[in-house]
């Protein structure tokens, strides 16, 4: 994280929307590894994730024209799409054919701890309340956000009710809210 | 629905982990535009998500940054502020471009007001001082105009002056055309002498006109000879009875040369 550059986040959309090579640096340093980790939590396979997150630096510096700062933060937004990117990565032909039908089961049990990772000091005491987590809320919130799997779709691989997905989902966020202090700090 | 029921019905965190179909995303996303509590659990759920991925985080090889960066291209490195610096240069350089050229028009035409003006001022000096020669011409034309008229009507005076006699003198060579007219006032007795014709004498001599009174010489003074003499005004004389010319030296003798007599009247 030596690269890390403090900018403010308006600051930082207004470079990329006029397609200042800066922002896209800036961006790059800040959140790499942040993206990185998410792609590489869905294809589990280096080279795989690095091509994604090239293709996912790309379409954010091509696309930038349809983020809405309206609609969320502009981390909410890159994350989404280099999850999208993976998600569709591991969806595609080629990519199952060469996994050969991976269980998706040891995807989502799987939780890197890896030598890696990014320090990060604000994070450190997260880390350690996420394995707070009943396993069963940790299990829909990794398929759900991992997997890219649709709600019916968590259900079916679960042999849960539709319902329930949704309400562990709820209470898996709460619990992480209410674990990690988040309510009211906003 | 009852926004609390909706906000606690796990559909916000569906939506934020990506788990929703399109057309309930956009009934979430509408739902949040009409009621800001429900805005509000969005971006607390999407902040917590994001942390929830920030933990996953992993760098990826140090070779990827400069890939990328490379299929990105390098061609807009602080393009802002440079073409902002080119227009900035452009624009000035525009302006003294049009500066320059006003100034060179401004020189053309000037030169040429200079030129056009110098040369009439230059055509002016010389017909002014061709004006001021005709006229300088003039005025000596004039004044000899004047002066001759008033010779002549000095000549008119003495010519109609009652008192004046008229005495005509012929050459004494009678073979010659030689002749003058001598006019002597009773009154005054001033003598006077209107050359007709006489031969121009050389420099060093002089026609002088005698009165003789008595059978004597009496000088009546020197004339000149030239063009437009007029009548000329000689000396005092107390009477003739013949007038005579001889030819003299500069400035008349006491006594006339009688061999060097040209001019000569019959007796009174």
């Amino acid at each position: 994280m030596g690269r890390h550059q403090r900018i403010a986040e308006p600051d930082l959309i207004a470079l990329l929307v006029e397609r200042n090579k800066q922002g896209i640096e800036i961006l790059y340093d800040n959140y790499s590894s942040a993206l990185y980790g998410v792609i590489f939590r869905i294809v589990q396979n280096e080279e795989i994730a690095e091509d994604v997150l090239q293709d996912a630096f790309l379409k954010i510096w091509n696309n930038f024209t349809q983020y809405d700062a309206a609609k969320g933060r502009l981390f909410t937004w890159i994350v989404n799409l280099a999850r999208n990117l993976a998600i569709d990565k591991v969806r595609s032909k080629e990519f199952i054919n060469s996994k050969k039908n991976q269980d998706i089961g040891n995807i989502v049990s799987f939780i890197d701890s890896g030598s890696n990772h990014s320090y990060n000091p604000e994070l450190i005491g997260l880390r350690e309340l996420v394995k707070k987590l009943d396993p069963e809320h940790k299990e829909v919130i990794d398929l759900l956000y991992f997997s890219g799997y649709t709600q019916s779709e968590a259900a079916e691989k679960l042999n849960i009710p539709l319902g329930t997905v949704k309400t562990r989902a709820r209470n898996a966020i709460m619990k992480l809210r209410k674990e990690f202090g988040f309510e009211g700090k906003n | 629905m009852d926004v609390k029921e909706y906000i606690s019905s796990g559909i916000i965190e569906l939506y934020v982990i990506g788990s929703l179909s399109k057309a309930e995303a956009m009934e979430v996303e509408q739902m949040a535009s009409a009621h800001p509590e429900v805005a509000d659990e969005v971006r607390k759920t999407q902040e917590l998500i994001d942390n929830y991925a920030m933990l996953h985080r992993r760098n990826p090889g140090t070779q990827v940054r400069a890939r990328i960066m490379d299929k990105i291209g390098g061609g807009v490195v602080n393009e802002g502020k440079l073409e902002a610096r080119i227009r900035h240069i452009r624009a000035y350089s525009a302006a003294y471009k049009y500066l320059i050229a006003a100034c060179v028009a401004a020189l053309f035409i000037t030169t040429f007001f200079s030129y056009f003006f110098f040369t009439k001022w230059n055509q002016a000096e010389t017909g002014y001082t061709a004006m001021m020669k005709e006229k300088a011409l003039m005025v000596t034309n004039m004044e000899e105009v004047k002066n001759d008229l008033e010779n002549r009507y000095h000549d008119l005076l003495i010519l109609r002056d009652k008192d004046n006699k008229m005495i005509v003198l012929n050459a004494k060579d009678s073979t010659k055309n030689f002749t003058a007219r001598v006019y002597w006032n009773s009154g005054t007795r001033k003598a006077y002498i209107d050359v007709q014709s006489l031969p121009m004498p050389p420099d060093s001599m002089q026609y002088q006109l005698w009165a003789i009174k008595g059978g004597q010489p009496i000088d009546a003074g020197v004339f000149a000879m030239g063009e437009n003499m007029g009548v000329q005004e000689l000396k005092t004389v107390i009477g003739a009875d013949m007038w005579a010319v001889t030819l003299e030296k500069k400035g008349g003798s006491p006594v006339p040369t009688m061999d060097q007599m040209y001019l000569i009247s019959s007796p009174s």
